[in-house]
């Protein structure tokens, strides 16, 4: 192989940009290895506006990140080989556990609150009778095995405490945030609770909500995390908003004609990435067996759902 | 081939090296440089060479062989090109890659100087600090005490 003409190390005769260029598309362990390659490296990763750019670089080339909770609570990430056609085959990498393994010897249920950016959020819930309620929420990095952990903005009693929904995520103002639903069941009465925490400011702060908006139905709904705001699809009548920016609630009518509706056993809401729109699912499982998608044409008409298609699952 | 075609598409232009190199190319080839583009909106006179300093003809000769692949579009799938792309980097050593990244920096040409940048970045992933440096010629530069706190602070990049 001959020699580099350009004062034998290549690198030194490239621009900052042109290396940062090559180190964006490295994985985060390769990157901790080139901490150590010399010392302008070490300077360019270690600033924290790299990690920035480096995360939209992935952001932009890599799948979304499909985690699966396995028993024994080990968590693995789940990879397509073809993102567009899932049956196209999957495999599974198990992340580097052992942060999660830390809590093994207690009986506690591990779930996910959310995920974003190579972070997930998970809730340690203590499931030994006697340490009901020392629940905990943590802030795990499974490429740095780093974690901190979230005080939780529920008293710890004996009481039980059941999340009913949760989301964690990147919001535009820089910052991340943990949103928690939850149902206290303490001897009478019995509370719901909302709560957001902002990683910036490391604080939790309660969502109040007037009695008209009723969000007790937001109960095992999923967070739909669409336009930097959370979309729950609650008593298949309503979709409540929680706009992230501006920590409102709204509720709009959920606006498929009765009669358009078909039978179903199941209703999801999500979003189609590659429409970049709202949808809701319709599943029939065991009398008509059919899969119905709609999408929302356009985001704030609330009147323009659409169907896109119809699957008869028993062909 | 007769020169039936009067589309300004065939025009020809004259890129000249930096070691006087002379290359006749199509403009549609030229244009996939940006740096190119702008210098050939700026020229009243197209039939003079447009000098292109800092490349020498030995890594212009490489570039130009990347732009008429990626100019012609004949029934190449995406599939297709993403192998030649492949196969084309593979057959460089070091030191022309090295050129050739610089060259499609200067002259702005995207796709070439994406397909240099990940072939540098999976020559590094996967590699130790020590394999890294012994590859790219790279000199360390910390002090043993210095190592040895960046290896305490980030132990999770080095453990298997």
């Amino acid at each position: 192989m001959s020699r580099f003409k350009y004062e034998d190390d290549p690198f030194l005769g490239l621009n900052e940009e042109l290396i940062l260029d090559i180190l964006y598309r490295l994985p985060v362990k390769s990157l901790g290895q080139c901490k150590l390659v010399c010392k302008s490296w070490l300077t360019l990763i270690s600033d924290p506006e790299f990690a920035r750019s480096h995360l939209d670089y992935s952001n932009s080339i890599n799948q979304p990140l499909t985690l699966i909770v396995q028993k024994f609570n080990t968590l693995s990430t789940l990879k397509f080989s073809d993102p567009n056609n899932i049956t196209e085959g999957v495999t599974s990498d198990m992340l580097n556990n052992r942060f999660l393994d830390s809590f093994v010897s207690s009986y506690y249920y591990c779930f996910i609150v959310g995920s974003n950016d190579g972070l997930i959020c998970v809730y340690m819930k203590e499931m030994e009778r006697g340490r009901r309620g020392q629940d905990s929420l943590h802030l795990w990095n499974p490429c740095t095995t780093k974690a901190r952990e979230i005080s939780l903005p529920v008293k710890r009693g004996s009481f039980f405490v059941h999340i009913d929904s949760s989301w964690f995520g990147r919001v535009p103002s820089d910052d991340y945030k943990i949103f928690l639903v939850y149902s206290e069941y303490r001897p009478y009465p019995y509370e719901k609770g909302i709560y957001l925490y902002s990683l910036r400011a490391g604080r939790w702060r309660r969502i109040h909500v007037s009695d008209d908006e009723d969000l007790g139905l937001i109960s095992d709904a999923h967070s739909v995390f669409f336009k930097d705001a959370l979309h729950y699809l609650v008593c298949r009548e309503w979709i409540v908003i929680f706009d992230l920016a501006a920590e409102t609630f709204k509720k709009v009518p959920f606006s498929i004609k009765p009669d358009q509706v078909p039978k179903h056993d199941k209703l999801l809401l999500g979003v189609i990435g590659k429409y970049h729109r709202l949808c809701a699912m319709f599943l029939n499982r065991f009398e008509e067996q059919m899969f119905e998608l709609w999408t929302l044409e356009e985001y704030d008409n609330w009147d323009s759902w659409k169907k896109l298609y119809r699957i008869d699952l028993r062909k | 081939m007769a020169s039936t075609s009067t589309s300004t598409l065939s025009r020809k232009l004259i890129l000249k090296s930096s070691d006087g190199e002379k290359f006749e190319v199509d403009e549609n080839v030229a244009m996939q440089s940006q740096t190119i583009k702008h210098m050939i909106e700026d020229l009243d006179d197209i039939n003079s060479p447009i000098p292109v300093s800092i490349v020498t003809g030995t890594i212009l000769s490489k570039v130009i062989e990347y732009c008429k692949k990626h100019a012609t579009e004949d029934s190449d799938s995406d599939e297709q090109l993403k192998q030649w792309d492949k196969e084309y980097a593979n057959n460089m050593d070091l030191n022309t890659l090295y050129y050739l990244l610089l060259a499609a920096n200067y002259m702005e040409i995207k796709g070439l100087l994406e397909l240099i940048t990940q072939c540098v970045a999976d020559m590094i992933k996967g590699k130790s600090p020590e394999e890294i440096r012994a590859h790219f010629n790279i000199k360390n530069d910390f002090t043993p005490q210095e190592e040895a706190n960046i290896r305490n602070e980030n132990p999770w990049a080095f453990e298997n």
